[in-house]
């Protein structure tokens, strides 16, 4: 069954489709433990990500506590996260009878991470401690002795 | 204590300039600070060692090159982006192939790299006293080129709600 979360979880596809009011895209890095160049990008109001296709090779999964099957989706007030392919064009859609929203996809190996939790989360003790906030545990395999 | 009074019959001026910024002096090196109420009598005379001054005005200096150090900084690293954002816009509106805006973007990519905490925590909070706002964790990671686990460190150093809001809580 799919897993929905919106409380400092991550997700991470072989193509993951998001969201949101406000898209940011940051200058590439070379990622840590892939040691690939990534692209960095922030879902900045309101984002919602779901994986579409799961990766293929699941030892590469960086964080341990990630969703990673189809249809696990994260929401937040903020979201980060990177694709190890370039994100292509995003289009306008109706996201509620109100607002629209900016949909893209992001493809290859790709990562989302809620930054921050919606503000009703944020403000309200019962639902946070429900639903307490899930530490990010990092694949051992990109684990690396003190020195190397 | 009665102000000192004084005729003003001074014959002669002269500018202290910049020189006092270099060099020591010694206790017996001192400055005068001369207030006039009426323009016509000088009111009240004022002494301090000339080595404080001097002292306080290179510590003066040193705050605001520290200031416009990152400042600055903040100006090349927006430049950065905005450049990028452009190369990106020009992917997006089929002005280069993903294969050219792969290649292009290798110019900005950058290797992550480990950052002193608390320097993250003394430019973070200097950056925030001097713009009025905070950024994100990913932004901050963005502009020290470090991973937003390295920003965390940092902001962890930092009591203020407009940081610790930032966290996960523990």
């Amino acid at each position: 069954m799919a897993k929905k979360s919106n409380i400092c979880a991550s997700i991470e596809g072989k193509r993951i489709s998001f969201n949101t009011r406000q898209f940011y895209q940051y200058t590439p890095y070379v990622h840590e433990h892939l040691g690939v160049k990534v692209f960095p990008f922030k879902l900045g109001i309101n984002g919602y990500a779901e994986i579409e296709s799961s990766l293929e090779d699941l030892s590469k999964v960086v964080f341990e506590t990630s969703m990673l099957e189809v249809g696990d989706s994260i929401q937040g007030g903020s979201v980060e996260g990177w694709a190890t392919k370039a994100i292509g064009k995003t289009e306008v859609i109706n996201r509620t009878a109100t607002h629209k929203a900016e949909a893209g996809n992001l493809r290859g190996h790709a990562y989302a991470h809620v930054q921050s939790p919606h503000r009703d989360h944020l403000q309200s003790e019962d639902i946070m401690a429900r639903h307490p906030e899930l530490p990010q545990v990092l694949n051992p395999i990109y684990k690396t002795e003190p020195g190397d | 204590m009665k102000p000192m009074r004084v005729e003003n019959d001074f014959r002669t001026t002269s500018d202290i300039g910049s020189g006092i910024l270099s060099g020591g002096y010694p206790s017996g090196d001192v400055l005068f600070r001369v207030v006039s109420t009426d323009g016509a009598r000088w009111e009240h005379v004022a002494v301090t060692q000339t080595q404080f001054v001097r002292d306080g005005l290179n510590q003066l200096c040193d705050d605001h090159q520290k200031d416009i150090a990152i400042l600055s900084s903040v100006i090349v690293w927006q430049k950065r982006t905005i450049d990028f954002q452009a190369l990106h816009t020009a992917y997006l509106l089929n002005s280069i192939s993903e294969e050219e805006f792969d290649t292009e973007s290798d110019k900005f990519t950058f290797r992550q790299r480990s950052v002193d905490p608390e320097k993250i925590a003394f430019v973070v909070e200097r950056m925030h006293e001097l713009l009025g706002f905070s950024f994100d964790t990913s932004d901050y990671a963005d502009y020290f080129k470090c991973t937003q686990k390295n920003v965390m460190e940092g902001l962890r150093l930092l009591p203020g709600k407009q940081f610790t809001e930032l966290l996960p809580s523990e």
